[in-house]
C-alpha cells in the first residue's frame, strides 16, 4: 500500500529500520567496536534521474549552468537527467540539498552501512561468504555498463532496494575518515592519538566490499561528481507516539 | 595579566580599524567570483558574542581552518603552526591577514569556550576570529575546505588540520595539509595577495 503522500513526494518512500549495533569497519574508540545505531527510516530506491530533474526544474540554482562551482565539479549533471536509473554526477552538495527539499538528509554512513548489511532475509548477511562474493564481483564490474532501473531487484528485509549492484552513494559524513593526513601515522603513539589519530586500525578485513565503500567514500570530496555516484535520501525515526 | 590585556582590547573593539588598513580599496560593489567562499551564507558567531560574515574580510587575505576549543594538542599546535607563519611575514603583510578558525564542536564551543580558547592561544583579536556556526553548517564549510572529521566517544575529534589561504575575493589559493608542514607555498600566496595588484 502506498502512503496517501506518496503521489506528493518526490524520490523513494522512506522505510522504517529499526536500529541495533554494528562494527564498523574503523571504530571511532578501537576499543569499543560495536556502536549502537538509533532507529532511522531510509529511502527504499536511490534517487532518480527524473526525481532530480524535478528538483532542478523547481530549484534552478542546481541547474548545471548555475550552480556554484563550490559545490559542483565540472561533470555535475554532464549525463542527461531523465529516466528511472539512479541520478549520478551529482555532488554531496546537490544530494544534499535535494533531501533537505524533501524534508528529509542523508544518511550518515553508519546508518547506510548497518541497512546495508541485510540481505533478502536476514538483517544480517555480512559474513555470508556467498554474498561477499558477488557484492566483490559487482565492484570488478566496470563502470561504464548503462545502469539498471532503481527497484529492478528483490528488496533486502527492510524492503530497501539497491544498496548494493547498481551505484555508490553519498553519506552525510563521507568525510569522516582520516586518511593521509594526520591520521596516517595509527594509533601507536600516545601523542598522534590525541592529535586525531589511532583510527586506522579495521575491524574485519574479510569484508573486502566494506572497506572498498569506506576507502571510495574517503577518497571524495564535497564538490565531486562520478558516472558511478548517486544518493538516496533519510530521516529520523517517526516519532512514538 | 594577559587577560587584563585581551579584555581592555576587547573593550575597545572598534578603535583599531582606522589602524589597519586593507591592502588596497575594498572592491564592495563588484561581483564576487563564483568559486569565493565568501558567496556563501555562513551563519558565524565570534568570541565576542557578535555576528560575523565572512565576506568582510573581503579585501585581505586570510587563512581559514577549523578547530574546536576543547581540544588537548592538535588545534593548538595548529594555531602554532598559524603563529609560526605570521612570524615569517612582514608588518605589512602580517597587519593585511586574517585568520578565520570555525570551531567543529557547536555543541560546546559557546561564545564564552571560544574567548577562553582565544585568551590561552594569545591571539590578535583585531585579525584573528575565531567562531562558531550550527552543526549544518559545520558539514558543509568542512566539506569545502576538505576538512575530515568525526567526533570520538571520549569528547575529542579526529580532524585534518588543513589551513586554506584565502584571496582578496575568498577564492581559495593555497593549501597546506598536516601539522608542522611547510608554511612557503602559504606565506608566497599572502605576498601575492598583498603586493600585486
Amino acid at each position: 500500500m502506498f502512503p496517501w503522500w506518496a503521489g506528493i513526494a518526490w524520490g523513494g518512500t522512506l522505510v522504517a529500520v529499526p536500529g541495533g549495533t554494528y562494527e564498523p569497519l574503523y571504530p571511532p574508540d578501537p576499543d569499543r567496536p560495536v556502536v549502537e545505531v538509533a532507529s532511522f527510516r531510509l529511502d527504499d530506491a536511490p534517487v532518480t534521474a527524473s526525481e532530480f530533474a524535478d528538483f532542478v526544474a523547481a530549484h534552478p540554482k542546481w541547474r548545471r549552468d548555475a550552480v556554484s562551482p563550490l559545490f559542483a565539479d565540472a561533470g555535475y549533471l554532464s549525463t542527461p537527467l531523465g529516466g528511472d536509473q539512479p541520478v549520478t554526477r551529482v555532488s554531496w552538495f546537490a544530494a544534499r540539498a535535494y533531501c533537505t527539499s524533501q524534508g528529509k538528509r542523508l544518511p550518515t554512513e553508519d546508518e547506510w552501512e548497518f541497512a546495508a548489511r541485510a540481505s533478502e532475509t536476514s538483517i544480517d548477511a555480512s559474513h555470508d561468504p556467498e554474498r561477499l562474493a558477488l557484492l566483490l564481483g559487482w565492484y570488478g564490474q566496470p563502470a561504464s555498463a548503462e545502469l539498471a532501473p532503481v527497484r529492478a531487484g528483490d528488496p533486502n528485509v527492510y524492503g530497501v532496494h539497491d544498496m548494493h549492484g547498481l551505484v555508490w552513494e553519498w553519506v552525510e559524513d563521507f568525510n569522516n575518515t582520516l586518511f593521509g593526513t594526520d591520521g596516517r601515522e595509527g594509533g601507536d603513539d600516545e601523542t598522534l592519538r590525541f592529535c586525531g589519530a589511532g583510527t586506522l586500525s579495521a575491524t574485519d578485513v574479510s569484508d573486502y566490499a566494506r572497506f572498498m565503500r569506506v576507502a571510495f567514500r574517503s577518497s571524495l570530496k564535497g564538490s565531486y561528481t562520478t558516472p558511478s555516484l548517486g544518493f538516496r535520501c533519510a530521516a529520523d525515526a517517526e516519532e512514538v507516539r | 595579566m594577559r587577560v587584563l590585556a585581551l579584555t581592555l582590547l576587547l573593550s575597545c573593539g572598534g578603535l583599531p580599524d582606522s589602524q589597519v588598513q586593507p591592502p588596497v580599496p575594498l572592491p564592495s560593489q563588484a561581483a564576487l567570483p563564483a568559486d569565493s567562499l565568501y558567496t556563501l551564507d555562513l551563519p558565524l558567531t565570534d568570541s565576542r558574542g557578535e555576528v560575523v560574515e565572512l565576506r568582510e574580510f573581503r579585501g585581505h587575505p586570510a587563512v581559514i581552518s577549523m578547530f574546536y576549543a576543547s581540544c588537548p594538542m592538535a588545534c593548538p599546535m595548529l594555531v602554532g603552526d598559524v603563529q609560526r607563519l605570521e612570524a615569517q611575514l612582514g608588518e605589512d603583510e602580517r597587519q593585511a591577514l586574517r585568520v578565520v578558525l570555525v570551531s567543529l564542536d557547536p555543541k560546546r564551543d559557546d561564545t564564552e569556550a571560544l574567548a577562553d580558547a582565544a585568551g590561552r592561544y594569545g591571539v590578535d583579536p583585531e585579525r584573528w576570529v575565531l567562531a562558531r556556526t550550527d552543526a549544518e553548517h559545520v558539514r558543509v564549510l568542512a566539506a569545502l575546505l576538505d576538512i575530515q572529521y568525526r567526533d570520538l566517544p571520549n569528547g575529542e575529534m579526529n580532524h585534518s588540520s588543513i589551513l586554506t589561504v584565502l584571496d582578496r575575493d575568498g577564492r581559495a589559493v593555497a593549501r597546506r595539509d598536516g601539522l608542522g608542514a611547510d608554511n612557503a607555498p602559504l606565506i608566497a600566496a599572502i605576498r601575492k595577495e598583498v603586493h600585486d595588484e
